[in-house]
């Protein structure tokens, strides 16, 4: 296979920027030297769709001319860093990725293509071990590779400083429940909740995706529920499926609640998903576990994707969780159904964090911390004292949350991890939406995945705040 | 001792037997309220003193009293 002259110094720059990779920053030798950008090798990774990786080959040679080998044709699929014996570009099959190691126009050619299955074409970097420390490069022409070690820095930083207001009495409990620079939310069109999870931008609904709230009911002549699909089950003697208290309205509200309510903002997430309104907790808003599992089995039977339960009862520390949800948990999460649930409001912060509640404390089930609209930790808002299970997973937006109530109040403004919950459980539908394999604990680990990274601790909000998909 | 309300949960192998673990259950003094076959769980009550004879039941894995959980009044600011 002939091989296309690497020496086009005048074109190299060119195609470089159209691949967005920053110009060199070192004199170049006579103008022959490699045009790598720092951090990067000069290399390419080229990304297949999985159904055109087996034209790859094919797709290689006729668009950019480049000959290729197959890591199948190392010893033992070692692909040396160094180089791809003798050839343009080696296949990595199981990935779907090629390395090409050739001009930047021949590269490009593969860009602008169509038809090629690429889904992507990017700079290899150079990926350091944290034991060789990062090339720090702080002046103005730093590239964005470069910024690893500062985001470092700033932790640290932050760290020191903290370290210096509590020896000199400066530390205020609001940075202590880790308040972020927020920019202030304006509620015109969608409530701060929406907005801060990402679920105004989502090209997703929930569409197709049950999703079950097991609570005090609906208020299912409620106009913004007007034309949904709503199947209602009462597990609560003598009452029917209506919601005779609100907070299980403002539950399904938030979880799956209008794209366009009749007055805005809007507050719901997942508005195309099928409502099932369980009802366990009765018209005073009480319940019995006998209700809850029943509520359980309801969901996972219906195959409800998404099982939300804003409700639970404190546990002490060193109490251990009860073994009889954990099993309904595990085995709702084996027919793909993924139980949410509230970690509880029986902190009273900063004087007294409360452990998470039962059963948000199994293992099986996704615990929900609450923040408010400067990412701080709600001062009601229970941490992960106890271990195994008793931990946060994951935080949504909890205070001053408003959401729709039963006629004829219609709108509410209230605050709990109970409105945390709904909003993971919505967010949970559009994941569910986006991929049939996002069921079940691989749902559960796509939503902490993804969930964005606070400042508060893993111990008040798990893996963060949760983002829409 | 005065009558409890429970809830027991059966292992993963005898998950398709429980409707004769029900029967097992009642022989021993349970009153059986449900049986959620989809998640292997019985719910019930039982005098305490036949509490360790429920337990004896091959199959099951635990057995645990009855929680309430009750919700704040609707005007309550935090839910």
């Amino acid at each position: 296979m002939a091989r296309k002259s690497r020496k086009r110094p005048a074109k190299k720059q060119a195609a470089l920027e159209t691949l967005s990779v920053s110009p060199p920053e070192q004199p170049q030798a006579g103008g022959s030297a490699p045009a790598t950008a720092p951090g990067t090798t000069g290399r390419f990774l080229v990304l297949f769709d999985r159904s055109a990786a087996p034209q790859a080959p094919n797709t290689l040679r006729r668009v950019a001319n480049l000959s290729l080998a197959s890591a199948a044709d190392f010893e033992d699929g070692i692909v040396e860093p160094e180089g791809l014996g003798g050839a343009d570009a080696v296949m990595l099959p199981d990935l779907a990725i090629a390395i090409a190691s050739a001009p930047p126009e021949q590269t490009h050619a593969l860009g602008v293509a169509s038809d090629t299955g690429i889904l992507a074409i990017e700079p290899e970097r150079v990926v350091y071990t944290s034991g060789q420390g990062w090339p720090l490069n702080t002046g103005p022409a730093a590239s964005a590779d470069d910024m690893a070690p500062l985001d470092y820095l700033r932790g640290y930083r932050d760290a020191v400083n903290e370290v210096y207001d509590r020896l000199t009495g400066q530390h205020d409990a609001e940075a202590e429940l880790g308040a972020e620079a927020v920019t202030a939310f304006d509620e015109a069109d969608a409530t701060w909740g929406l907005q801060a999870t990402r679920v105004v931008s989502s090209q997703h609904s929930g569409r197709g995706i049950r999703v079950a709230v097991l609570d005090t009911g609906v208020d299912s002549g409620h106009p913004d529920f007007a034309g949904r699909a709503v199947t209602g089950a009462s597990f609560v003697q003598g009452e029917s499926v209506q919601d005779g208290h609100g907070h299980g309205t403002h539950c399904i509200g938030t979880a799956c609640g209008p794209e366009r309510p009749g007055i805005l903002p809007r507050y719901g997430v997942a508005h195309e998903a099928d409502i099932f309104a369980g009802k366990v907790l009765s018209n005073r808003g009480s319940g019995t576990d006998g209700g809850i599992l029943a509520g359980i089995q309801w969901g996972v039977s219906n195959k409800c994707a998404i099982i939300s339960m804003s409700l639970g009862a404190p546990v002490q520390v060193g109490q251990s969780f009860s073994q009889v949800y954990e099993h309904a948990a595990r085995r709702a999460l084996m027919q793909g159904s993924l139980i949410i649930a509230a970690a509880g409001n029986d902190s009273r912060r900063p004087a007294r964090v409360a452990p998470v509640s039962h059963p948000a404390n199994c293992p099986s089930v996704m615990a929900v911390a609450a923040i408010d609209e400067r990412f701080a930790v709600a001062r009601f808002s229970n941490g992960g004292l106890n271990p195994q299970g008793g931990q946060v997973d994951i935080a949504g937006p909890g205070v001053d949350v408003r959401s729709s109530w039963p006629r004829p109040t219609l709108y509410n403004t209230i605050s709990g991890t109970s409105m945390a919950t709904p909003h993971v459980a919505g967010i949970a539908a559009l994941y569910a939406q986006a991929d049939s394999t996002f069921r079940g604990r691989v749902l559960m680990s796509m939503l902490t995945q993804y969930a964005r990274r606070l400042r508060a601790p893993a111990r008040d909000v798990g893996a963060g705040l949760v983002q829409a998909l | 001792m005065g009558r409890i309300r429970l809830t027991l949960c059966v292992d993963d192998s005898h998950a398709d037997d429980l409707g004769d673990i029900a029967g097992a259950a009642r022989r021993a003094g349970m009153t059986v309220e449900q049986e959620l076959s989809g998640i292997g769980v019985l719910t019930g009550s039982i005098d305490a003193d036949n509490l360790d004879a429920l337990r004896a039941i091959a199959g099951v894995t635990s057995v645990e009293q009855e929680r309430d959980v009750t919700l704040p009044p609707p005007g309550s600011p935090v839910q």
